[in-house]
């Protein structure tokens, strides 16, 4: 892999990982905000647990990918990043099939409080099709990479 | 005679040792897993405040269904936790009917200590690792709620399916270190099995 294409790469990782934390923060920090912890120590509690977490993600990724020397191994995190965008599609799919069924169903005419529940109990089984669909590997975050179907 | 209770004693002991980290790992495992799914209910219980908080639509309708999602949602709750509690009580009484019914024949057979540690550490690793991502996942839905404001079934559906989900997963992650632990039991029960016949063959 060319010296261009590494650090395309290791700039696309980066930035996704600060995404992330960035996204784990914002969701602490409206967590602690309803949970009713007031602002200061809002901030500081989500402040150390990004940093935390930002350690920990230097931490999991491939050193060559920070050094940008060799560049051929794949870290965990970016089989983290592959999970989360996976999951990510696999929610947003399922969430647009069930808007659309919740839709048709109001449209048919069914009260809303039943339009709901119904949609709620198809959606486990789309679900289930979802996961038997997503690799096995990617589920269990494990190496083995005899799944190759994504 | 006490050499004979010493010796017996010891055996015991050796016998017992790999048994309490087997069993060890297994309530460390599951301990993480009732944790982080309360956890991550806990943060969904918040994402589900949070709609009702950005809810423009004061109809009695909307909040009816607000309602009906939280109850389900505290459903989901007490049914994973449930199903937590229920598996870790059948993961016990399964190693248990196992080591018990093989140490009768393969006393000396144990699971390998390190080999338990792996697989122990590898799904600490997983359960902790899918939970920060369906955490990650429910604040991307937070954000959109912020950005495009309250849209009443879309947010509801979200965090009812990013429940399920990970209630999946998770059973699905506890399986897996099951099934991992017992094919890693069946394996050591061959290779006793081997060597004794072997034993056999020689004598």
């Amino acid at each position: 892999m060319g010296y261009l294409q590494r650090t395309l790469q290791a700039t696309l990782t980066i930035a996704l990982n600060v995404t992330v934390v960035i996204l784990a923060a914002f969701g602490l920090s409206e967590s602690l905000r309803l949970a009713g912890f007031e602002r200061t120590d809002n901030v500081l509690i989500t402040f150390i647990a990004s940093l935390g977490l930002v350690l920990l993600a230097l931490w999991l990724l491939p050193r060559s990918l920070v050094t940008l020397k060799e560049g051929t191994e794949q870290g965990y995190l970016h089989r983290i990043l592959q999970s989360l965008a996976l999951v990510w599609v696999a929610v947003a799919v399922l969430l647009l099939v069930s808007s659309g069924l919740y839709a048709a169903l109001a449209a048919v005419g069914v009260e809303a409080k039943q339009d709901l529940l119904i949609t709620f109990l198809v959606s486990p089984g789309l679900l289930l099709l979802a996961l038997w669909l997503l690799p096995r590997s990617l589920l269990t975050l494990k190496e083995e990479q005899k799944d190759g179907r994504i | 005679m006490s050499k004979s209770i010493h010796s017996e004693s010891g055996t015991r002991f050796s016998q017992a040792r790999p048994l309490l980290q087997l069993f060890g790992g297994v309530t460390l495992v599951f301990l993480l897993a009732c944790g982080a799914d309360a956890l991550l209910q806990r943060a969904l219980g918040f994402f589900l405040a949070a709609i009702m908080e950005q809810d423009a639509f004061f109809t009695s309708v909307v909040r009816q269904q607000d309602a009906l999602a939280q109850n389900i949602l505290g459903l989901l709750t007490l049914l994973s936790l449930l199903a937590i509690a229920v598996g870790f009580t059948g993961t016990v009484l399964f190693f248990s009917l196992l080591c018990f019914g093989r140490s009768r024949s393969t006393p000396a057979s144990q699971f390998e200590a390190a080999q338990l540690l792996k697989t122990t550490l590898l799904s600490l690793r997983a359960i902790a690792t899918v939970t920060f991502i369906f955490l990650v996942v429910t604040a991307m839905y937070a954000l959109l709620l912020r950005i495009i404001g309250n849209q009443p079934p879309f947010f509801l559906l979200a965090a009812l399916i990013i429940a399920v989900m990970y209630i999946f997963i998770l059973a699905y992650l506890l399986f897996d270190y099951v099934k991992e632990l017992s094919a890693g039991l069946g394996s050591r029960k061959q290779e006793a099995g081997k060597s004794g016949a072997q034993e056999d063959k020689g004598s």
